[in-house]
């Protein structure tokens, strides 16, 4: 059985009514996760909202491209505090990349330092080492692409340390996927692009049974319907057998 | 070096507009290899820019330091002191040692823009930022705080497309770089170690650097 995720962007708005609308589309989708790419509303806010009226798990992604530690931190303690579990960090798209281009990149820790201190906080340390009353109710994933075999050594590293589940950005061509799934031993979630899906069955079944967990889909704004297609064809795997 | 651009004439001639008796000084360091603040830009401002308005001009060998701006300015303590304002073309360091030895109105001409290394005249390159705690011994000697956009000190990112910077797509992403010599120096376990994150809190500016008396200069950075 394999998760599907609809990934979305957290949307620069002043309301969330629409967002909520777009979401409930993407009637195929297991799980929601929110990216917020800069300047947009708030993961936990709309994390906590959709959990609420739509029932389903949410993945919070937090990067460290505009966030200092002590932001970081604070928005772990806060999704452990809304009961949102699953966190997904990543170092973050740089904000000249984003469309507030003038922002100034923070990037005072690095992908593997708040791997570090997200699972000190679920061991219960805050980042100055201090004890906390009780650790945090997290379940950590890392976000990664494998195409190097510095990329590959990475990975390993962050599982090592304790990521517990991995967003694959895909396509990831340095290892067969079955491989990589032996080397890592932690669920793999594929990460797509909606626009680089093409339904080819015999192509996919080989990805789908080389033990991934399940498929992330990245769907645009107001592209829910093409999401909500690929979502769909995705949940009818195996499809014919023919 | 610190790598200095001149700023647009039209921004100097408006800083300039309500000083009618100006003094130029120039770098005889940093800036004049720039070609940004040397002789020879001192001299085009002196003659034709501000024609008329010059009462005096210097190089001064290293702006950057007030104990040879207070020697070198000694040559011209009279138009100094009749000088409504003074052109700096050095860095910004330059500019604050001439305001603070002369006190008057110091005007900069140029734009500080990176610690650079010079290839050859005409190309300079970013390569360090003066972080405080060299790592250049851990990843085979460059600078990762400078030439990765992102400055992480365990990468690449998950933005890296075919050895591709995400941010400056037409450089090849440093940690490549970084992978390729510590293999070449078989020295890639040091790929291996986490690192701490900047402690800031060691960097509070404005930073100072004072030798108490009797020490040496060792003792002073410890």
């Amino acid at each position: 059985m394999h998760t599907l995720i609809a990934q979305l962007d957290c949307p620069i708005a002043s309301e969330v009514e629409s967002f909520i609308a777009s979401a409930k589309r993407l009637k195929s989708a297991g799980a929601y996760h929110l990216y917020n790419p800069g300047g947009g509303l708030h993961p936990l806010a709309l994390g906590s909202l959709l959990q609420g009226e739509l029932k389903k798990e949410v993945y919070l992604h937090f990067h460290p491209a505009d966030c200092n530690r002590a932001a970081l931190f604070s928005d772990l303690l806060t999704a452990n505090v809304l009961g949102l579990e699953k966190v997904v960090l990543s170092a973050g798209q740089h904000p000249s990349k984003t469309y507030l281009k003038e922002a100034k990149p923070v990037y005072d820790l690095d992908l593997l330092q708040f791997l570090r201190m997200a699972l000190r906080a679920k061991a219960g340390f805050d980042p100055a080492n201090g004890a906390l009353e009780e650790g945090l109710t997290l379940q950590i994933g890392v976000q990664a692409k494998v195409e190097s075999p510095l990329e590959l050594l990475r990975l390993k590293q962050m599982v090592d340390m304790g990521a517990e589940y991995v967003f694959l950005k895909w396509p990831s061509k340095h290892l067969p996927l079955s491989q990589l799934q032996k080397e890592i031993a932690r669920p793999i979630y594929l990460s797509l692009g909606l626009d680089k899906i093409e339904k080819r069955e015999r192509e996919w079944r080989e990805v789908m049974e080389s033990g991934i967990s399940g498929i992330n889909i990245r769907i645009p704004a107001g592209q829910e319907a093409k999401g909500e297609e690929a979502l769909k064809w995705f949940s009818r795997y195996p499809w014919s057998e023919s | 070096m610190m790598i200095t651009t001149q700023k647009a004439k039209e921004e100097i001639l408006s800083m300039l507009s309500s000083y009618p008796k100006v003094v130029i000084i120039g770098c005889g360091g940093c800036a004049a290899t720039c070609q940004t603040g040397g002789s020879e830009q001192v001299k085009e401002w002196e003659e034709k820019i501000l024609r008329g308005k010059v009462l005096a001009s210097i190089i001064c060998e290293e702006p950057c330091d007030e104990r040879l701006v207070r020697r070198d300015l000694r040559r011209i303590k009279r138009e100094l002191e009749e000088a409504d304002a003074i052109l700096v073309f050095s860095c910004g360091l330059g500019v604050q040692s001439v305001m603070d030895v002369t006190d008057k109105v110091c005007l900069p001409g140029l734009n500080s823009q990176f610690y650079g290394k010079a290839e050859r005249l005409g190309r300079f390159f970013e390569r360090c930022q003066a972080c405080g705690d060299c790592l250049l011994g851990e990843t085979g000697g460059i600078c990762l705080l400078t030439r990765c956009p992102k400055g992480l000190r365990h990468g690449p990112c998950e933005g890296m497309t075919d050895g591709k910077c995400e941010v400056r797509e037409e450089l090849d992403c440093v940690w490549k770089a970084v992978y390729d010599r510590l293999e070449a120096l078989g020295q890639l376990e040091r790929l291996s170690r986490l690192h701490d994150p900047e402690d800031w809190s060691k960097h509070l500016h404005p930073q100072e650097l004072i030798w108490q008396p009797g020490s040496s200069a060792k003792e002073a950075e410890e």
